[in-house]
């Protein structure tokens, strides 16, 4: 009765939405490099990954909020889960909720609107990016040793 | 860091090239059509994404090199999925390990579980299974599990788990329970000050979270073994956790399983009451009490894991299981020396279970009786 099964969905799970996450900021850093039509991205196909960012950025904003208000939820969905183990790095960083608040809720309305991504708001997917890694890793570590 | 990812792609293509080849040779014997037909299609997700790195790393933006990196671990786990898994799993598969899988057949069969279109056997490992790809697991078990019939009982919280994937409402209603515990808890007005509630409702914050998908199927299979396996299943956990004699009640943040002592009230709770006087549960519970004496309960267990929460999740998960139609387990067992007469192997639940009580009630005579037993199963 070893963990591999609960760890292997884990794993599986973390890893579709990772996949799904980064594929959109990279199609994004690449329109706004000019050459996402180099790679074949279309304009649906931007507009779809501004939505993606958005809607995770948007769950994890009532996460966070829900959380301040001292409100109880169950992740229930994939991006609740991921939004949950956000969560705990983020306040693992030592910067105060409202602040990441603050800040999400100003990319959202970024990502809202076709105007170019602005650098504090790159800094903050590539953070939130950065947290999917490092647990999806730590999936990964935990396989290894079971 | 150009550098380095160029030879990662390059590196990982020489890897998904030797992948294919396996995958093409394992297609034309015909073993396997559906599984080899899934593993193909990870390699081909894994192809895309080297290619996409490929194209993208010819760009020269150093502000992506980010992006591709994480495309490759991606891909890595893809390659570790197979090479590690399923191709093992599928290169070393013989007579033992069909024999094995026809035994799982029947067993999902007597579940009314859905049965896997495909999956591999492998006594590679310790027993569990490899849900890497969902509906075509990998179940692993030692050389000695198929002569060992009371190893065989951890093969039901095993298919637990393909149940808990197959199955999302059961999470729904097990997540629900957690959240409507904590509620209640919280909705209770001591007399307490602004801090003090705000503490208070991160505590419980924190036992919704560690209640997640993950621990809720840990728990799920347990009480899923003992329902459908019945004292079988409890004896076989209560003996795993005593062997390893590690604490109870030590609560664990980053590991999956809940401590030792919450699995095994799950696992008395779950017992059919058709047992609860029966000389097996008796013995059970006995060793079970011994083993927790003097041992202290700690802060952090009697947070997370509090008996009307784990009472709640015993009945919602066995309301599940009566909904989705799984058997529970409810037939009386024999005693020596009737139990030693016992035969019929035919029906894997009833054969652990007469295991069980011939271990604990004649040991003396277990060895060739389980011998016995073990052959006739395997030769079928």
């Amino acid at each position: 009765m070893r963990a591999l099964a609960a760890l292997a969905a884990k794993t599986a799970n973390d890893e579709e939405f990772l996949g799904k996450i980064n594929d959109a900021l990279l199609q994004l850093q690449l329109e706004a490099a000019g050459k996402s039509a180099e790679i074949g991205y279309k304009p649906e196909d931007l507009e779809a990954s501004r939505n993606i960012l958005r809607d995770f950025l948007e769950v994890l904003s009532r996460v966070i909020s829900d959380a301040q208000r001292g409100e109880l939820s169950a992740a229930q969905t994939q991006v609740e889960l991921a939004a949950e183990d956000v969560l705990a790095r983020l306040d693992d960083q030592g910067k105060p909720r409202e602040d990441w608040l603050e800040d999400i809720n100003r990319t959202i309305e970024q990502l809202k609107t076709d105007a170019p991504i602005k650098s504090c708001d790159w800094a903050l997917l590539e953070q939130l990016i950065d947290f999917l890694d490092a647990e999806f890793a730590q999936d990964l570590v935990a396989i290894a040793k079971s | 860091m150009q550098n380095y990812v160029e030879a990662k792609i390059g590196e990982f293509s020489e890897k998904l090239i030797y992948q294919q080849a396996v995958l093409t040779k394992l297609d034309e014997s015909g073993a396997h059509p559906v599984l080899v037909r899934r593993l193909s299609d990870v390699c081909h997700e894994s192809e895309l994404l080297l290619n996409r790195a490929r194209r993208t790393l010819a760009l020269n933006l150093p502000q992506l090199f980010r992006r591709l990196q994480i495309d490759l671990s991606l891909v890595r786990a893809k390659l570790e999925l197979l090479e590690e898994f399923y191709l093992p799993a599928l290169l070393h598969e013989g007579a033992k390990e069909l024999a094995v899988s026809r035994v799982i057949d029947r067993l999902l069969d007597q579940l009314r579980a859905p049965q896997m279109a495909d999956k591999a056997v492998s006594f590679s490992r310790a027993l569990s299974v490899y849900p890497g790809v969902p509906e075509h697991p990998v179940f692993f078990m030692l050389g000695y599990t198929h002569s060992c019939l009371l190893e065989w009982t951890g093969i039901y919280h095993e298919i637990g788990h393909t149940v808990y994937n197959q199955f999302p409402e059961i999470h729904a209603k097990l997540s629900n329970a957690v959240l409507l515990y904590c509620q209640n808890q919280l909705q209770q007005t001591p007399a307490l000050s602004t801090s003090q509630l705000n503490s208070r409702a991160e505590r419980l914050r924190k036992v919704v979270r560690y209640w997640n998908l993950y621990r809720l199927a840990e728990l799920f299979c347990d009480i899923f073994g003992t329902v459908v396996a019945g004292p079988a299943h409890l004896l076989s956990w209560v003996d795993l956790s005593v062997i390893s004699q590690s604490d109870p009640y030590q609560v664990d943040l980053v590991d999956e399983h809940p401590p030792d002592a919450a699995r095994t009230h799950v696992c008395m709770l779950a017992l059919d009451d058709v047992y609860a006087n029966s000389p097996l549960k008796r013995v059970v519970s006995d060793l079970w009490e011994t083993y927790l004496s003097r041992r202290p309960q700690s802060a952090l267990f009697n947070q997370m894991c509090p008996f009307p929460l784990l009472l709640s999740l015993v009945q919602t998960a066995r309301a599940e299981i009566a909904r989705n139609n799984f058997p529970t387990f409810r037939t009386s067992l024999p005693s020596p020396p009737e139990s030693l007469a016992y035969d019929n192997t035919g029906d894997l639940q009833m054969v652990v279970n007469v295991a069980a009580v011939n271990l604990m009630f004649a040991p003396a005579e277990y060895s060739a009786w389980q011998q016995r037993i073990a052959r006739k199963m395997f030769s079928s």
